[in-house]
């Protein structure tokens, strides 16, 4: 990690005009994670550093939230676990997660009628987005949901990628682990980039 | 470990009671009393009652030794009492109560968790209330709402509780995270100490970072040390005595209490007897006897007379 890359605490904090009680403070709730706490040697001794674009993000995001929700259910936001939310196909419409329409369609897809779990709910969030945007065919959505879930199984919950594609028409996607670099080919035209993290977090504030 | 209580069993209506000596073998009963000296072996029970001396092997393994007064009632509702000297399987229960040298082998989950005397247990510790007066040698980590200590406790791995209240000695060997934290005496706490609130009269050793919105130190006695300490109110004093005979003591300069930390951040500081690399903060004031390598501050700095700091830094 150079050093353009990452942020003393010091400057941090003046950058985002917070003070050392609210890190603190948001360091115990775990909404900055433990491993960005970064303790590296300097002549004045031992300081704290943090990856830049990352904290920076962060704290913007809790400084918006901060008045809506509590700190202990923005830690949940944050959280990576991806645990035992389970809800009712109700709940989901009523959040506005999902198009009512689509969610018969997926049920359909699944053959079973058991409840939602959060990996589920996830794919139905993202699936919902890109059919209202128009961006993919509700077929070309199941090949989508596929590739999601089986992709996320393989990669144990890395944060990853997914990328939505078609040349000539025909429809194709990969989920991929950052960091890598991708060179299409010409007639590829990528469709949309949705980071699942991101994804996460969005739809987590919609579950809280 | 087999949970003790996968062997309530409903079916038993049958009672069985030694008076003297005797012993059980087998068998499946309801509750089982032993009035003197009586072992019962491969036999299932909803509930035991020792007076004197026995022991009990039901037919999952999990065993109750008593000697003196024993009483185990399985099930959620049911509860672990010994009174004199004895161990128990962990399970589920409503209370646990320990009088004299208890140990309880596997882990435990109740409502209400009481020790008097020495207590030993070789599993981790889930109650709502936890009380421990005397010893307490706990293997596994501890989780409690309310937790209180008149005594010495040892928990081997890390403990989370709302409310700490530490009258005498605790030793935590990995992290100690409350809401609210009162010691009274002496903490040892490995890693980690975090906290809305933490007030600590006496001293104490925390190998971690000491995490707390209010941090409220009152030094006594001997050394205390954190390796970093960070929050938004941070008071550091020296305890202040107030019985004649330790007020003489103390203002003979016998005991003289320091607060040794790499480093103290927060928002508003007031330091005494405290010896630290790096202090930085809004407002700071640093008080008599203090040794401070470097001070950034932002708001405002006070320094006593005779306070020691060798780079000070307005930011």
């Amino acid at each position: 990690m150079n050093n353009d890359d990452i942020i003393s605490k010091k400057d941090l904090l003046e950058l985002t005009d917070i003070s050392y009680g609210q890190l603190y403070r948001w360091k115990r709730k775990g909404l900055i994670p433990e491993e960005w706490f970064i303790r590296k040697s300097t002549f004045t001794g031992q300081e704290t550093f943090f990856p830049k674009a990352q904290v920076l993000a962060r704290i913007e995001k809790i400084k918006n939230m901060k008045e809506d929700i509590s700190l202990d259910e923005l830690a949940d936001v944050f959280s990576p676990a991806v645990d035992s939310v389970s809800l009712a196909a109700n709940e989901l419409v009523k959040r506005n997660i999902v198009i009512p329409g689509l969610l018969e369609q997926y049920q359909e897809f699944r053959h079973n009628n058991e409840p939602l779990d959060f990996n589920d709910i996830l794919a139905l969030y993202i699936l919902n987005k890109l059919i209202d945007s128009g961006k993919i065919s509700l077929d070309e959505g199941r090949l989508m949901i596929e590739v999601l879930n089986e992709g996320m199984i393989k990669f144990n919950s890395e944060p990853c990628e997914l990328l939505l594609m078609r040349k000539l028409g025909v429809f194709s996607c990969l989920l991929i682990s950052p960091p890598c670099k991708l060179y299409p080919d010409k007639g590829i035209r990528i469709i949309e980039k949705i980071s699942i993290p991101t994804a996460i977090e969005e739809l987590k504030v919609k579950l809280v | 470990m087999n949970n003790f209580n996968d062997s309530v069993n409903e079916a038993a209506e049958y009672s069985a009671k030694i008076s003297g000596t005797g012993e059980i073998n087998g068998g499946n009963y309801n509750d089982i009393t032993i009035n003197g000296s009586g072992n019962v072996r491969n036999a299932d029970y909803n509930s035991i009652n020792i007076s004197g001396s026995g022991s009990a092997t039901d037919k999952n393994g999990n065993t109750v030794k008593i000697h003196g007064h024993g009483h185990v009632e399985k099930g959620e509702n049911g509860s672990i009492r010994i009174s004199g000297s004895g161990s128990a399987a962990g399970g589920t229960y409503n209370t646990v109560k320990i009088s004299g040298t208890g140990m309880i082998t596997g882990d435990i989950r109740c409502n209400d968790f009481s020790a008097s005397g020495t207590c030993k247990a070789s599993g981790n510790i889930k109650s709502d209330k936890m009380s421990i007066s005397g010893t307490a040698d706990i293997q596994g980590t501890v989780n409690a709402s309310d937790f209180k200590v008149n005594g010495t406790a040892s928990i081997r791995k890390n403990m989370t509780c709302k409310n700490a209240n530490i009258s005498g000695s605790i030793d935590i060997k990995e992290s100690l995270n409350a809401q609210i934290i009162n010691i009274n005496g002496s903490s040892k706490i490995g890693g980690d100490c975090s906290a809305e609130r933490f007030e600590s009269f006496g001293s104490f050793e925390i190998g971690g970072l000491l995490n707390a919105d209010d941090i409220n130190i009152h030094l006594y006695m001997h050394k205390s040390q954190s390796r970093e300490i960070g929050g938004e109110r941070i008071n550091v004093t020296v305890g202040r005595h107030r019985f004649g005979v330790l007020q003489a003591i103390s203002a003979l300069g016998i005991y003289n209490p320091k607060l040794e930390t790499d480093l103290i951040e927060g928002n508003e500081i007031v330091l005494e007897n405290t010896t630290s690399k790096v202090v930085r903060g809004n407002n700071i004031t640093i008080g008599k006897d203090c040794s401070i390598g470097l001070v950034e501050y932002t708001g405002s700095l006070k320094k006593s007379p005779d306070a020691v700091v060798t780079e000070e830094r307005k930011i």
